[in-house]
């Protein structure tokens, strides 16, 4: 028993004041609401309130007695294929950056309203990231531009075709875009090379993959990304690389990581990830040894790495001479594991290294993959010399040219070029460049320089085609008309050369496709993507002769740290919620708390404990961070996040955030002016990294931090027992221990002396009989979740969850059905993480619904705990029952002044709640009922894999698995069954629906046998 | 205790949908006739309602459906002068919404035409109806009635839902109520099946 206890007596904790014992926590914990939550605005008393309530009954007793009358407007001609009430879905494709996935969009009589996947496009495999899912919200943006705008006037697009007619070929003209990988623009952009034989044309993106393009191709002289195939490898080391979500080819990672990840039963096998990072990302919570690494010292870490390779036997590669040590003992030792475990799994394995790190680095890692035998095994090399890739030195001269006053005209297509280079402009653009003509989708910073702004159709709103990154070709379908006067760019491009075609014209003349016949035309938008074109990117790379490239190791010599460096550095990093700023303007993006900061709305300065007791510093506090940016020394103004596992002496530092946008609509709960600060304008354009210098200042910025917020920790536990508590919530073991003992889980609930069987628990309610017929239940395997908000965000979009601006969020009124906890466990510097999702569980026996005076939430025969919304009266006593702490209360009316573009994206089949009214996870109950009901007009027996509910979907972990729990043969049956299922604080006898798949680690022996000792020796005391 | 009586009686009654629903028949924007179509001329309420029997919503139709036959037929009809007039601008005519249910209880025809509930159980005899009424409450204790007790509303196979005139023969009830045991016809009565 002792050794079972040993895979958890690392000391569970949930944030640093609750590990420090602050105050702050505490009332989160004892009231679920912290203190003044529960109350109305101080503004408001009780006094008053009654008076205005006296008021309003009065007059509403004047005016309630007229129905309301409601109309009804039918089409005049109906489309043939739209039934009202039935949604139709489409294929269409979403491309972000290098890479595009398919998508399926439901549409509600013509109006899109929910994003999922594309079960066969190779790229997406019916899963979306975040980004993707909350894509939708952009299109409905109230804020954007409506007309076409001259100096500050609304205008036409006529007039500004005539415009650019009398631009003179030989004027010195510059065009900015982002990545492009649609042939159709690319053939477009060739032409007005053609028109405009002296412009220069510059892409440029933060999320670039410049370094990662340049470093293969120095190697292999072409332009190549790996295409990583996480299923096929047993040890996959992360360098600085966030591929679980930060990747452009995210879900695909996702997909195949979670394939070798995922644990059934003693005799699986699972991988091992070592993670190596100077920040903290979704892939290092994941990682079974994450080593957190100063900036500086990424050449030493691989310099150490080559040469114990070599040691191990890839005498190839050159040896790197490493002078001074910089490493901590067990640095060390884990660098001569890991060499060990490569070499073992040997083209088993991979390196994946992440775009900050310079192309010598990833040069070395194609090598080292080489040798290792990765390339074209568990590395494919994707052929990207099609697309319009990001060139920074082109983006460089552009500016210079700019600065020099050498552009007349320069063309912004869909980048915000003030928010992105402001730093880097001698003066306000306007005065550098006489004519800026911007196409672009607000009203921000680029656009109000501008002389002529154009609205950008959003990608629902157009025709197109993509290439996605291995290769695969996908259709842009539009699934709704324009809703303002907006083009797309490839209807921009085709104003310049002057054939003004629709976007759909231009698709189906380009070249790639005008050769297709109609039926097989209509099959490839039918379909999404071409079929034949799968993977087509993807070619072979030749082993290469190291001996050809000992310049690559002599440069990773030059770079080696030498002695010690105090210097305090700063790391860049792009947001998981506005990314690279695009979606500034995206609610649902900006609320989700990040997945690693937890903060929401806004960015913050992380920073280790240990760097914030050097500089006296604590959270909220708002620091000056200054350096030397162009010759010129910039600072700005940051509030400070104490984060775990982060390096010390380091900032790190969100880039996207600090936007300017000019909102055309004022929304109640939503601050205009949570912003986040812009930390592009300390920011290099050469370099994720840089020395920094801080200076506290005397002012706090709150900030919106949710990790502590509805926690799930008893209230009132003395001293250790929280510490006693989470191993329960969070149940987790070793791979090997797994082996010798499955049922490890069992250990937390056989301390309470709780029988295995449900059944079997004592009760004083009757139990219901829930044997019969279809009965609901969910598996979560916390093995494989990486925290990524997908599911979060699904949730959203599926069940029209309000946003609830900043300050709603600091005071713990988040609505948020699915809450992402995270947990820390052991030392304060070097934490490992466990994540764990938490929606409503559907308590069998369910401690809510025991409360309800009104009979309000009450279990239906399918086994699910049900919301009647109408009969809600807002006492809020579920929510204090709940032990889960997963309701959610509406304390004001969030959606009063939703505009009406906004409500466009709401789902039809959920009820929009009001004031005072509960809420929380339904298990999708309208797609349950959808299934069903179609089911039986089929005349069928619904099966539970008719439905899948919008977080399952959503998921590319495929960590969530639905269905009918009675049905041995189902998905979530299966789970459930499995040795390692668990369920949150069973010791109530609450019997939830939800239950969770235990976390497993897979350290390797070696580096826990010293801690395995200690543990053993202690276990005899308890 | 007979005055408090009587206060709960006029609350209970006369805020009650049987007395405030029942019976709404507010003006339409075309003088349209059910009575005339559906009664006199023995049209299917499908002929139009089209998606009835697919969706949860029994569709309002286009001016399309009306031109079917309004191209041919009193072309030049006053009481079609707006039908014509949509059909030419293409701008849709706004009906008004008799039958209104709270937005957070979610009906679903469809289901309902499948077990067989005539339409008239729930619309009354609209083919008797100039301008249409709500003919019941349609309130959620009246819906449960049914899903209670559905017998007295399924119809047996061979009768079409929208035969208006049907009435259940003597000994119906017997007869359906081994029907739907045999045919597992189980009216749900969870919050959830209709409250989302």
């Amino acid at each position: 028993m002792s050794q079972i206890k040993n895979t958890n007596n690392k000391t569970y904790w949930r944030s640093l004041s609750d590990k420090m014992d602050s105050d702050d926590i505490k009332s989160f914990l004892v009231n679920e609401f912290p203190e003044g939550t529960s109350e109305l605005a101080d503004t408001m008393t009780r006094k008053k309130f009654l008076s205005l309530m006296g008021a309003s009954m009065a007059m509403a007793g004047l005016v309630g007695c007229r129905k309301p009358v409601q109309k009804i407007i039918p089409y005049v001609d109906a489309p043939e294929d739209v039934i009202p009430g039935i949604p139709n879905y489409f294929a269409t494709t979403v491309p972000i950056g290098l890479n595009a996935f398919g998508a399926i969009v439901e549409s509600h009589v013509g109006r899109p309203t929910h994003i999922e996947g594309n079960k066969n496009h190779p790229q997406s495999k019916g899963s979306v990231n975040s980004f993707i899912q909350a894509s939708i919200l952009d299109l409905y943006d109230p804020d954007r531009i409506k007309e076409p705008i001259l100096e500050n006037k609304n205008s036409s697009l006529d007039k500004f075709a005539e415009t650019i007619s009398s631009i003179s070929e030989s004027s010195n003209t510059a065009f900015i875009s982002k990545t492009i990988n649609s042939p159709a623009t690319i053939g477009l952009i060739d032409k007005v090379k053609q028109k405009f034989p002296k412009a220069s044309w510059t892409s440029f993106d933060l999320d670039s993959k410049e370094n990662q393009i340049s470093g293969i191709k120095n190697i292999i002289n072409k332009e190549m990304m790996p295409f990583y195939q996480f299923d096929k490898a047993k040890v996959v080391l992360s360098i600085e690389s966030d591929f679980l979500s930060g990747d452009q080819t995210s879900i695909h990672n996702q997909k195949t990581f979670s394939k070798a990840r995922r644990v059934k039963d003693n005799s699986d096998s699972m991988n091992r990830l070592y993670c190596i990072e100077s920040t903290l990302t979704s892939t290092g919570m994941m990682a079974d040894h994450r080593f957190k690494i100063n900036p500086n010292q990424v050449f030493n870490f691989l310099a150490e790495l080559n040469n114990q390779l070599i040691k191990n036997g890839l005498f190839n590669l050159e040896k790197i001479e490493v002078t001074g040590i910089h490493f901590e003992q067990k640095y060390l030792k884990m660098i001569k594991v890991l060499a060990r475990d490569l070499v073992k799994n040997r083209s088993k394995s991979i390196i994946a290294a992440g775009d900050p790190l310079s192309s010598e680095i990833h040069s070395l890692i194609f090598l080292l993959n080489q040798e290792l035998g990765n390339n074209n095994k568990t590395i494919r090399y994707a052929s990207v010399s099609e697309s319009i890739k990001p060139e920074l030195s082109s983006a460089i001269d552009l500016v210079d040219r700019i600065n020099n006053k050498k552009v007349d005209n320069l063309f912004i297509l869909d980048l915000d070029f003030v928010h992105l280079f402001s730093h880097m402009l001698k003066d306000s653009i306007s005065n550098l460049v006489k004519n800026i003509y911007y196409l672009g989708s607000h009203r921000d910073l680029t656009s109000i320089e501008s002389k002529w702004t154009i609205p950008i159709s959003h990608y629902l709103e157009s025709w197109g085609d993509a290439r996605s990154v291995d290769g695969t070709l996908s259709i842009v379908q539009p699934l709704i008309r324009p809703l303002y006067n907006s083009i797309s760019l490839n209807e921009f491009l085709s104003i310049l050369i002057k054939e003004k075609k629709s976007d759909y014209t231009i698709l189906k003349d380009s070249n790639l496709w005008k050769t297709k016949n109609k039926a097989s035309f209509r099959k490839v938008i039918h379909d999404g993507f071409l079929k034949s074109s799968i993977l087509s990117n993807i070619v072979n790379v030749k082993k290469v002769n190291i001996k050809l490239f000992k310049n690559i190791f002599s440069e990773i010599k030059r770079n080696l740290l030498k002695g010690k460096s105090n210097d305090l550095t700063v790391r860049f990093s792009l947001s998981s919620q506005v990314y690279d700023g695009r979606f500034m303007n995206n609610f649902w993006l900006r609320e989700v708390p990040d997945a690693v900061s937890k903060i929401s709305w806004e960015n913050v300065a992380l920073i280790s404990l240990k760097t914030a007791k050097d500089y006296n510093l604590s959270n909220s506090d708002l620091v000056k961070l200054s350096t030397e940016v162009n010759g010129k020394s910039a600072t700005i103004k940051a509030p400070i996040w104490i984060l775990p596992g982060l390096p010390n002496n380091s900032v790190i530092l969100e880039m996207g955030y600090g936007r300017i946008i000019d909102r055309e609509v004022d929304r109640t709960y939503i601050d205009e002016g949570v912003l986040g600060y812009n930390a592009l304008s300390i920011k290099n354009l050469d370099s994720y990294y840089g020395s920094i210098e801080l200076l506290k200042t005397d002012e706090k910025h709150p900030v919106a931090c949710v990790q502590d917020h509805h926690g799930l920790d008893i209230e009132s536990l003395a001293g250790d027992e929280v510490e006693n508590r989470l191993p329960e919530i969070i149940r987790e073991s070793t791979l090997e221990n797994f082996k010798k003992d499955d049922d490890f889980v069992d250990y937390h609930d056989k301390k309470w002396h709780i029988p295995k069987k449900n059944e079997d628990i004592p009760s004083m309610y009757p139990s219901h009989d829930y044997s019969k017929g279809l009965q609901w239940g969910m598996s979560i395997d916390l093995n494989v979740c990486s925290g990524c908000n997908a599911c979060a965000i699904a949730c959203q979009s599926e069940n029209n969850i309000p946003v609830v601006g900043k300050q709603q969020v600091m005071d713990g009124r988040e609505m948020s059905w699915i809450r992402m906890d995270r947990y820390f466990k052991g030392d304060v510097e070097n934490p490992e993480f466990a994540l764990q999702p938490v929606g409503c569980l559907h308590c069998e026996n369910a401690p809510c619904e025991q409360v309800c005076p009104v009979a309000a939430t009450v279990h239906d025969e399918n086994g699910l705990n049900g919301m009647a919304y109408n009969r809600c009266i807002g006492t809020r006593y579920c929510a204090n029952n709940c032990p889960y702490k997963v309701r959610r209360f509406n304390y004001y009316n969030y959606t009063v002044d939703t505009p009406d573009v906004v409500q466009m994206a709401a789902n039809p089949d959920v009820t929009v709640r009001f004031r005072g009214v509960m809420e929380k996870c339904t298990y999708c109950v309208q797609r349950i009922h959808g299934a069903e009901i179609k089911a039986k007009l089929e005349d069928r027996e619904l099966i539970d894999s008719d439905i899948n509910v919008a977080c399952q979907s959503a998921c590319a972990m495929d960590a969530i698995k639905f269905g009918d729990i009675n049905n041995p043969d189902s998905e979530v049956s299966k789970a459930k069954a499995l040795s390692h299922d668990y369920s949150l604080l069973k010791m109530l006898n609450t019997k939830p629906r939800t239950t969770y798949l235990a976390k497993l680690r897979n350290p390797h022996p070696d580096l826990v046998e010293h801690e395995e000792l200690k543990e053993h020796h202690q276990g005899g005391h308890h | 205790m007979g005055a408090l009586g009587s206060v709960v009686f006029f609350f209970s009654y006369f805020g009650s949908p049987k007395f405030t629903d029942v019976g709404y028949r507010p003006d339409q924007p075309v003088d349209y006739s059910h009575k005339l179509h559906a009664g006199e001329l023995g049209m299917d309420c499908r002929y139009c309602h089209t998606s009835v029997e697919a969706s949860h919503e029994a569709n309002i139709p286009p001016t399309q459906t009306c031109m079917n036959c309004h191209s041919i037929v009193d072309v030049d009809a006053d009481e079609l002068a707006l039908v014509q007039e949509s059909w030419k601008t293409g701008k849709p005519i706004e009906w008004v919404k008799v039958h209104m249910l709270p937005d957070y209880a979610y009906f679903n025809h469809a289901v309902h035409v499948d077990a067989n509930v005539g339409c008239a159980s729930c619309h009354g005899r609209i083919d008797q109806m100039e301008i249409v009424e709500q003919a019941e409450p349609l309130s959620m204790g009246w819906c449960l009635d049914c899903h209670r007790d559905p017998a007295k509303h399924i119809r047996p196979e061979n009768i079409s839902v929208t035969q208006m005139d049907w009435v259940a023969p003597e000994g119906h009830e017997e007869i359906m109520n081994e029907y739907i045991k045999i045919h597992g016809i189980s009216p749900p009565e969870d919050c959830t099946a209709c409250h989302r």
